[in-house]
């Protein structure tokens, strides 16, 4: 979903709102130890050279543009970086334009492998780690790609529905959202040890993320507002178990798609808002109760995390894509703490603990 | 004879398709009377800023279509995405496609789905020039005129019994073919001709990746276009005469889309499809009054797919149709002081396609007036003073009201001479006009992926404000000094804007102002030398916010340069060697200014200096005139995009033979 946000943001502008920025922006190579966060800062669609990872340190209040770039002899991250895992001293980052999962390593920020996936379009990532293999969706292949984790090698490919975006793995199973950019309806279940699909789980339409949260998966459907008759937002879950549907949320707004769950075990999904092409709102979506807090947090968000550590969120503001993006923390009570400017469409992040 | 091929061989061509009968001229500096364009005009001292290039001067360009003439003229900027093969539509004044009004000897032909005509696709070889009108014109032209108006007019088929023929081969695999045939004599001609270009257009280029440089071969860039069409024109009687012009167009190309590394490319392909019919009957009821009508038919169809993006199980395939009806009618009344036209044109759109599933309509009904009164003045060193008011009012399918009044004027001053410079003329001009532009079928009515067209967007609208003047004189040739100052304000831009999930949609927020100079020194001797030498600077800027908190009030609009500057020389060598007839040199130099690439200006790419060159000899034998053209663009080989991560071709040749029997 992001690659055609970006295909189609040519054109705009979007929001600002400003106070507070961090007092240090740096250039310099980070130090090994240092703590802190990576931003994957998506780019524009039409620069080969657009993506770059930013860093923010919370204790100096610090943050390090072009990341990769310094630490890489000037080499570039690539174009439209889509999705980022860090996993103890390795970042795995996907440029989805320029086809390429790169890893990095976190106490040098050089990269320590990359692959070429010519024509793939390779868009989200998922590590499962028992088996070493990194699962990469196709998204306009509509299928999935299987890679040794270690060394990016191809090892399978495994189809599944229309344009693949999120992927989240429950055990031993992996649930892929084929999202048809509004136009599927389904949920591919994979064996990550066969690497086959198992299943297919009819949801709502436009999957776009999910989250697995005590025995269920919880699978975000964006809808459609263009289909006749419009087709509403809702939240699905999906029993790990019986890979079966078991409850329905309904939403009575549009949602972006993304979602994260917090260490208070609630679920927290990006909605939209009048004139916000690039995200909207947070709503809290207490998955027990089904009780939706909207705007828990207000603004235009198009990324989020949030720090299990402490709950605070870390969210993304591209302001349109024209100018460069700003990152906003709110504490997990959804106060704001501050905001810091990232580079261009901050859209996924990482924590280094 | 020996020397005769070997001068041959050096001399070579480039270009398309050309008329044989010219002459060498390339610069005209006397008064060009406008006549295909709707309003008759003298280009020296009328109060509209007019422009023309005629087909010898095209002959003397390198490039094969209406846009590399274009990219030679006052105040524009083509902007382009790729060598031969790539879209390239206009920028006038700093304005975007979609504020220049296009005819076709004078009757409308913009895309009304997007307004990105892409001019890269029409064929210099049909055309016997381009007229430029730089400045507000809606009140002359309606629609979309705010920046100016372009017109392309079609050859002349009035000549008696000739075959022309060309064959060109150049670099990246372009072969081209041309040929026409016609007959008839001074009062009535027909001609048929056809157009064939292709080429693999995998060019070389490299570029800068971050700190890296990257040196590759574009790919999926080839493209294959063919233009078949048909004219005639004539005289039924001394009062009643007649023009008619058909043409199909039939394009197919790859489009390699945006650079992101050597080792990807697209499998975008675009087709195109234009059938036009344009044609014109003229009553002359006595020396003063002429009654024209002039209609025009229009099938235009364009597809853009990529079977790599699968979205949904159906692969991308989007097209849209525009079928266009037209018919203007206007009654000049002239006599030696003044000139009154009066108007009526209606048309009727019809559009359909992939992302506008409801189809649309587009009536339009406008009637209009001007009047060009010469004030006779002679006082002082004043000789005259034109004045030229004009207004039309204009009724389109939404927008029931749209008026748009203008007047302009020019000085004349007495002619003199203060030795040794003879034949001073000086002419001053002024002009003020409202515009406006309506908004395309896909602002109003788009509902494909991405996005949903917004039936309630409204015309933009404006005015523009025009000063400036011309000094001409003869000094061992002919001299011509034109310098402008426009101003342009803008109100109600759309622009798409975000609409929720998954969407865009175009709202009327921006308002912009772009002001600046143009220059223009041509200086010809006789026939055997000329130089033209056009330089613009132009400052376009957003002035308000297009939303609350909008960071980027101020800034600069993307891909406007900065500055232009075009010279062109010519040279006749006074060769008269056995058959040869001529030996004509041309050389052109283009800077293009940097331009933004991002609306809050924190990117630029650098300005661009573009050498080209070619050589044309011709030759006369039993009859027989042939010629051959031989020409070099980007001679420096410079690695350039117009548009940031489209890198366009480094140097390049292309050799050209014709017969016209």
């Amino acid at each position: 979903m992001k690659h055609a946000v970006s295909v189609v943001a040519v054109l705009f502008l979007f929001l600002a709102g400003c106070k507070n920025d961090p007092s240090a922006v740096s250039l310099s190579n980070i130090a090994p130890t240092t703590k802190g966060v990576y931003i994957l800062n998506e780019g524009d669609f039409n620069d080969p050279v657009g993506a770059k990872l930013t860093f923010y340190d919370p204790k100096t209040d610090s943050v390090f543009k072009n990341v990769y770039e310094t630490a890489n002899n000037n080499q570039s991250l690539g174009n439209l970086g889509d999705d980022m895992i860090l996993d103890g001293t390795k970042l795995y980052t996907v440029m989805s334009g320029s086809d390429e999962v790169k890893i990095l390593d976190v106490n040098t920020n050089k990269v320590l492998t990359s692959t070429q996936l010519n024509g793939d379009d390779p868009h989200d990532l998922c590590l499962v780690k028992n088996i070493n293999r990194l699962f990469v969706t196709r998204l306009y292949k509509n299928s999935i790609l299987v890679l040794n984790a270690t060394t990016l090698a191809v090892v399978d490919s495994i189809s599944v529905g229309a344009n693949p975006l999120g992927v989240v793995l429950a055990d031993s199973l992996l649930f892929v959202c084929n999202s048809g950019y509004g136009s599927s309806n389904s949920v591919s279940v994979i064996n990550v040890n066969s690497l086959k699909v198992t299943k297919i789980v009819q949801v709502g339409f436009g999957p776009s993320s999910a989250q697995f949260i005590d025995g269920k998966i919880y699978v975000v459907c964006a809808g459609n507002p263009y289909a006749v008759p419009k087709v509403p937002s809702a939240i699905y879950s999906i029993s790990a178990v019986s890979k079966a549907v078991v409850d329905t949320i309904s939403i009575d707004n549009y949602l972006f798609g993304n979602s994260a769950v917090g260490p208070d075990g609630k679920l927290y999904v990006i909605g939209t808002a009048n004139g916000s092409f690039f995200g909207g709102p947070i709503h809290q979506v207490d998955i027990k109760s089904k009780i939706i807090a909207k705007n828990y947090i207000d603004g235009v968000f198009y990324g989020m995390a949030i720090d299990e550590t402490n709950g605070n969120f870390y969210l993304g503001d591209v302001r349109n894509f024209a100018t460069d993006g700003e990152v906003f923390i709110y504490t997990k009570t959804g106060t704001f703490l501050k905001k810091f400017s990232a580079q261009k469409g901050p859209a996924v992040f990482a924590f280094k603990r | 004879m020996k020397n005769v091929f070997l001068i041959h061989i050096l001399c070579c061509s480039f270009l398309s398709a050309e008329d044989l009968a010219d002459t060498a001229k390339v610069f005209q500096l006397k008064g060009v009377m406008v006549t295909s364009a709707r309003f008759s005009r003298n280009e020296k001292t009328s109060p509209l800023n007019l422009s023309i290039v005629g087909k010898e001067a095209m002959r003397s360009l390198n490039g094969t279509s209406v846009a590399d003439v274009l990219g030679h003229m006052d105040g524009v900027a083509m902007k382009e995405y790729a060598g031969n093969s790539g879209i390239k539509t206009i920028s006038q004044r700093g304005m975007g496609s979609e504020h220049t009004a296009v005819l076709l000897n004078g009757m409308r032909i913009s895309v009304a789905q997007n307004a990105l005509l892409d001019f890269g696709l029409y064929d210099i070889d049909a055309f016997d020039g381009v007229e430029l009108v730089s400045g507000g014109s809606s009140s002359l032209y309606g629609a979309d005129a705010v920046a100016g108006v372009v017109n392309i007019v079609t050859k002349s088929a009035r000549e008696s019994f000739s075959f022309k023929g060309n064959y060109g081969v150049g670099s990246f695999g372009q072969k081209k073919i041309s040929s026409s045939l016609g007959f008839g004599n001074d009062n009535i001609g027909f001609r048929i001709g056809g157009i064939h270009e292709a080429s693999e257009e995998n060019y070389p280029f490299t570029v800068t990746l971050g700190s890296r440089s990257v040196s590759t071969v574009r790919k999926n860039s080839d493209y294959s276009s063919t233009t078949l069409y048909a004219l005639s024109d004539g005289n039924f009687s001394t009062q009643l005469s007649y023009s008619f012009y058909s043409s199909l167009l039939l394009s197919e190309r790859g489009v390699p889309g945006v650079f992101i590394s050597p080792s990807l490319s697209t499998l975008s392909r675009q087709k195109d499809e234009d059938a036009l019919a344009v044609g014109g009957i003229s009553y002359a009821a006595n020396d003063h009054v002429i009654l024209t009508t002039q209609f025009l038919s229009r099938y235009y169809y364009e597809q853009y797919a990529d079977p790599a993006i699968v979205v949904g199980n159906i692969p991308l395939s989007n097209y849209f149709k525009n079928n266009d009806v037209r018919l203007l009618s206007h009654l000049t009344v002239d006599d030696n002081q003044s000139r009154w036209v009066f108007g009526g044109e209606f048309g009727r759109l019809t559009a359909t396609g992939s992302s506008i599933k409801r189809g649309a309509i587009r009536n339009n009904a406008g009637v209009f007036f001007s009047l060009e009164q010469t004030i006779p003045i002679h006082f002082g060193i004043v000789e005259n003073v034109i004045v030229l008011p004009s207004a039309r009012v204009d009724a389109v399918t939404k927008f029931p009201t749209l008026f748009s009044p203008s007047i302009a004027a020019s000085c004349v001053f007495s002619q003199f001479t203060l030795d040794p410079l003879e034949d001073i003329l000086v002419v001053g001009r002024i002009g003020i006009s409202k515009n406006y532009s309506v908004p395309t079928f896909n602002e109003l009515y788009y509902s494909g992926g991405g996005g949903i067209g917004n039936p309630e967007v409204r015309p933009e609208k404006g005015f523009s404000f025009d000063a400036g003047g011309n000094v001409s004189f003869n000094f061992f040739g002919s001299h011509s000094l034109t310098t402008k100052y426009f101003f342009i304000h803008l109100n109600d831009r759309i622009v798409w804007l975000p609409a929720g999930s998954f969407g865009v949609t175009p709202k009327n927020v921006r308002m912009v102002e772009s002001e600046g100079v143009e220059l223009n020194y041509k200086y010809t001797s006789d026939d055997y030398f000329g130089f033209d030498l056009k330089y613009s600077l132009i400052s376009a800027r957003k002035i308000a916010e297009d939303y609350y908190g909008d960071p980027n009030v101020g800034r600069y609009l993307i891909y406007v340069p900065s500055e232009n500057v075009s010279v062109q020389m010519f040279v006749a060598l006074p060769l008269k060697i056995s058959s040869i007839s001529s030996v004509e040199i041309n050389s052109e130099f283009r800077r293009i200014g940097f331009r933004y690439t991002e609306e809050d200006n924190s990117k630029i790419l650098p300005s661009v200096y573009l050498f080209n060159f070619n050589i044309r000899t011709a030759l006369s034998m039993f009859d027989v005139q042939s010629f051959f053209k031989f020409s070099i663009n980007n001679i420096t080989n410079q690695q350039y995009q117009i548009m940031y991560s489209y890198p366009m071709p480094g140097r390049s040749f292309l050799l050209t033979a014709g017969i016209q029997i």
